[in-house]
């Protein structure tokens, strides 16, 4: 009777350990779901990579890291699906919008940020977003020395641009 | 002798769940790391063989200063080998080894355009997206692939952009149009193309 009591107690406690898993494991995969940005805040920086990215198109000029002390930088954390996983890191950044804003480009239709690999991804006006960042830091760490990489976290990985070096922006047509 | 059976009870409890939380791992470990058995080092192409494997039915657009379809029945016309090769590739995040199933595409250049110029060719995905390479960017190990371990990366009907020596953001997927240029001759100089001239 004994014993029975025993193995019920062995079972229950099994059955709980593996439950009590279970549960922390699908938790731990679920709260990385692509595309969520978390723990939004605004931040400073000091250390930045020496950019010089080039305006072309219908408005012209440089954007460059003395630039970004007059923008809002932020920090936060954020999901990436690369093509084979989805991968959590904790970046720091300005909104391409507040980028946009301080370089007067306000009347676009579609722009084309360019890699030094010669990569181009094409935005319309409505592909930016409040997720579009170009980001700087990736895990406390600078992501490239000497340039902008650009992601947005609420789209496909096709849209994100590594090693910025041109912005074409087309104005929309009257 | 019930303190021994106690004892006993509760070691095989510990050994039972300490099995159990190592089959969870190991299982989850295994479902992250299918189709990477093997670890090449980045660039790196291992098992490279001729394959019978069936190409997918796709068609992508040739512009430029060629122009023309390039599709499964032209390849095939023109005895186009597939191969199956393991690479090693990094995705920006990680180095990651995948079985990859394609063609050549210095194999696909000499069925398309054989020996007539170009300087620069570009190549346009379904997203909006789209890279250049020069001539001399096209190496040996630049592929147009249709599977990943087995299954198609992106959506069927369309080739992959692979290029090995390059990083991942280097390749294309959803291959649309490749656009050649060629700044030396206006007219492309064609000799035996399979495609028209601009």
């Amino acid at each position: 009777m004994k014993n029975k009591k025993m193995i019920w107690i062995v079972c229950v406690c099994i059955v709980l350990i593996v439950c009590g898993l279970s549960f922390f494991l699908f938790k731990e995969k679920s709260s990385l779901d692509k595309g969520q940005i978390r723990n939004i805040k605004e931040t400073t920086i000091s250390d930045l990579p020496s950019f010089r990215t080039v305006i072309l198109g219908d408005y012209t000029g440089l954007f460059v890291n003395t630039d970004v002390e007059k923008i809002k930088v932020y920090e936060f954390d954020a999901t990436v699906d690369n093509g084979w996983s989805i991968e959590k890191d904790h970046y720091v950044g300005i909104r391409v919008k507040d980028a946009f804003e301080y370089l007067s480009i306000d009347n676009y239709s579609q722009v084309i940020f360019q890699s030094s690999g010669l990569v181009s991804v094409i935005y319309r006006y409505a592909d930016i977003t409040d997720d579009t960042f170009f980001v700087i830091k990736k895990n406390g760490e600078l992501i490239s020395e000497d340039v902008l990489n650009l992601i947005s976290f609420d789209k496909d990985y096709n849209y994100n641009v590594e090693d910025l070096f041109s912005i074409k922006v087309t104005k929309e047509e009257a | 002798m019930k303190n021994k059976k106690t004892i006993i009870l509760i070691i095989m409890t510990i050994l039972i769940i300490a099995i159990a939380i190592g089959t969870v791992i190991f299982y989850m470990k295994g479902n992250e790391k299918k189709g990477s058995e093997l670890n090449l080092g980045f660039k790196e192409v291992a098992n490279l063989k001729k394959v019978s494997t069936e190409l997918p039915d796709f068609k992508i657009k040739i512009d430029g200063a060629y122009v023309g379809t390039l599709d499964k029945n032209l390849l095939l016309a023109n005895g186009i080998e597939v191969y199956e090769f393991d690479a090693g590739i990094d995705n920006g995040w990680d180095i990651v080894t995948n079985h990859y199933t394609g063609v050549k595409f210095s194999d696909v250049l000499d069925i398309m355009i054989q020996d007539a110029s170009f300087t620069r060719v570009g190549f346009f995905s379904k997203m909006p997206r789209y890279e250049m390479f020069t001539k001399g960017q096209l190496t040996d190990n630049i592929f147009l692939v249709f599977q990943r371990d087995g299954k198609p990366i992106r959506n069927d009907g369309y080739m992959t952009l692979l290029a090995v020596d390059y990083k991942y953001k280097y390749s294309i997927e959803d291959v649309e149009k490749i656009y050649f240029w060629d700044i030396n001759s206006t007219n492309g100089e064609s000799s035996g193309s399979n495609l028209d001239n601009e």
